[in-house]
């Protein structure tokens, strides 16, 4: 396995988390390459890495670099298994692959959401904005809805109410599962593995988080 | 071996990518003594006029790069006539505060006329992969490299020998100079922004089928481009030209061999080694272009 991670706190924290558990599940991770967020030329570490030829890549990558990434990977002539933590199996990369979305084919991701894990939500966003709903974009939606079910159990709107009420809250919602806070105000939601098929997102499997 | 010859063929197309850009700033600020901060904003909407000329697919792409030329070309001069004549004899800071807050107004005007998303422009060139020697290239990268190459040989003949490149040269020498024997400094600078304008263009329509186009798409290009500017030697042309490639070696031969932690490092570690040793570029001369 070779991980890709943004050069940032979040692929650099995500590669050595993925890192630790690879080595305590036995998977080899032949390489770690880290790459500036819109990057134009990723040419000389694809070059360098199928060279290695691993057996399968982990991109924890955002779509739009993904988009780039996946055309050159391409390119270079790999056709390595792609898994992804990020946003690769979402509305935003397959726009951002446009007519090229066909060499996404077959990216596994796991994610906390995905399209088609709420339909009504899909529905009413693309009725509103002629889009899918964003990954970013559907989880602070998910959020307002904790918000405002916390202050619809507490009957409080004050500021320490408000904290108050999110401690004890607890809520269900469309594929995310139940949401509830545990003492280091970390909620659970279920995870999603999904996998791009035929140009769409598809759900292969929901897995519970809460410990 | 082969190794070796994909990494110096990456690092050629790469040396392509940034010697697009660098060569109209490297042209402008040679010209105008200006650093136009602004430079990757003309870049992002030379990419975005080649996606609205490109894109809904009614042009032929050698049509539609001529047109996108032609729109940054205008939108060059117009930029010269809005920003740089006004600040041309103010001091350097508010020359560097107006080229930056210009930069800011053009991307957040994209940002609101064609929103953060990003746009592809796939040609059939983009597509469509070369296998020589055991390497693979797409034909589109084989075009940027052979369109930059052109480009700066077409810049070079008309620096060296039509009367307004040789004004220009001029102009990159002494100013005042130019002045005194009717050589109209602010005519000049404008049609050397025009030019520049129309290489953004190029650039935008060249690169923008490997890469993607939007607002944010020139900061990292254009940052390097400083670089490989001033390791080429601040406002010379054919320095600019050589130290794109240089640096573009670098990077894929550290990242191939290296790491690519250190990619990004190397052209700004090269800079600093040229300022070193080389305070007025490697190929640095005191003036001209």
């Amino acid at each position: 396995m070779t991980i890709f991670a943004a050069n940032n706190d979040f692929g650099r924290g995500a590669a050595q988390e993925y890192r630790e558990r690879f080595a305590e599940l036995g998977v080899q991770v032949v390489g770690v390459e880290y790459f500036e967020q819109g990057q134009a030329d990723y040419r000389p570490t694809l070059t360098k890495v199928k060279a290695q030829n691993p057996e399968a890549l982990l991109l924890i990558m955002e779509a739009k670099d993904g988009a780039v990434f996946v055309r050159q990977f391409h390119e270079v002539g790999m056709t390595q298994r792609i898994f992804s933590r990020g946003s690769l199996v979402t509305a935003e990369f397959i726009e951002a692959m446009g007519t090229d979305v066909a060499m996404g084919e077959g990216i596994e991701e796991a994610t906390l959401w995905a399209l088609g894990q709420d339909p009504e939500l899909d529905r009413l966003h693309q009725e509103r904005w002629n889009t899918p709903p964003r990954a970013h974009g559907a989880m602070a939606y998910y959020a307002m809805h904790v918000l405002a079910a916390a202050i619809e159990q507490s009957g409080k709107t004050d500021r320490a109410g408000i904290r108050e009420a999110l401690a004890a809250v607890s809520v269900e919602l469309p594929g995310l599962g139940k949401i509830e806070f545990d003492d280091y105000n970390q909620a659970h939601p279920n995870m999603v593995i999904t996998r791009l098929e035929g140009g769409q997102v598809r759900l292969i499997q929901t897995l519970p988080t809460a410990p | 071996m082969a190794l070796l010859g994909e990494q110096v063929l990456n690092g050629i197309t790469l040396g392509a990518l940034y010697a697009m850009v660098a060569v109209g700033l490297s042209l402008i600020l040679g010209v105008t003594e200006i650093v136009n901060f602004a430079h990757g904003e003309l870049f992002m909407l030379g990419s975005f006029a080649f996606f609205m000329v490109y894109g809904p697919g009614v042009l032929p792409y050698w049509l539609a790069i001529v047109l996108t030329m032609a729109i940054m070309a205008a939108v060059g001069a117009a930029f010269h006539a809005i920003v740089l004549q006004r600040v041309m004899a103010k001091p350097l800071q508010v020359q560097l505060m107006a080229t930056l807050a210009a930069s800011i107004v053009i991307a957040n005007a994209a940002i609101q006329i064609w929103g953060t998303t990003p746009r592809q422009v796939p040609t059939d060139y983009s597509r469509q992969l070369l296998h020589v020697f055991g390497l693979t290239v797409s034909s589109q990268r084989l075009l940027l490299l052979v369109g930059t190459v052109v480009a700066f040989g077409v810049l070079m003949a008309l620096l060296r020998r039509t009367k307004i490149g040789k004004a220009m040269r001029a102009m990159a020498q002494n100013r005042e100079a130019c002045s005194a024997v009717g050589i109209d400094p602010v005519v000049v600078a404008r049609i050397a922004m025009a030019i520049g304008g129309a290489l953004c263009g190029l650039a935008g329509a060249l690169i923008s089928p490997v890469f993607q186009v939007y607002p944010g798409m020139g900061l990292l290009l254009t940052l390097k481009a400083f670089a490989v500017v001033i390791a080429g030697g601040s406002g010379n042309v054919a320095g600019a030209f050589v130290s794109a490639f240089l640096i573009g070696l670098a990077e894929a031969i550290t990242a191939g061999y290296i790491s690519s932690d250190y990619r990004e490092v190397v052209p700004f570690a090269v800079l600093l080694l040229v300022l070193t040793f080389r305070p007025h570029g490697l190929f640095g001369r005191r003036v001209g272009i």
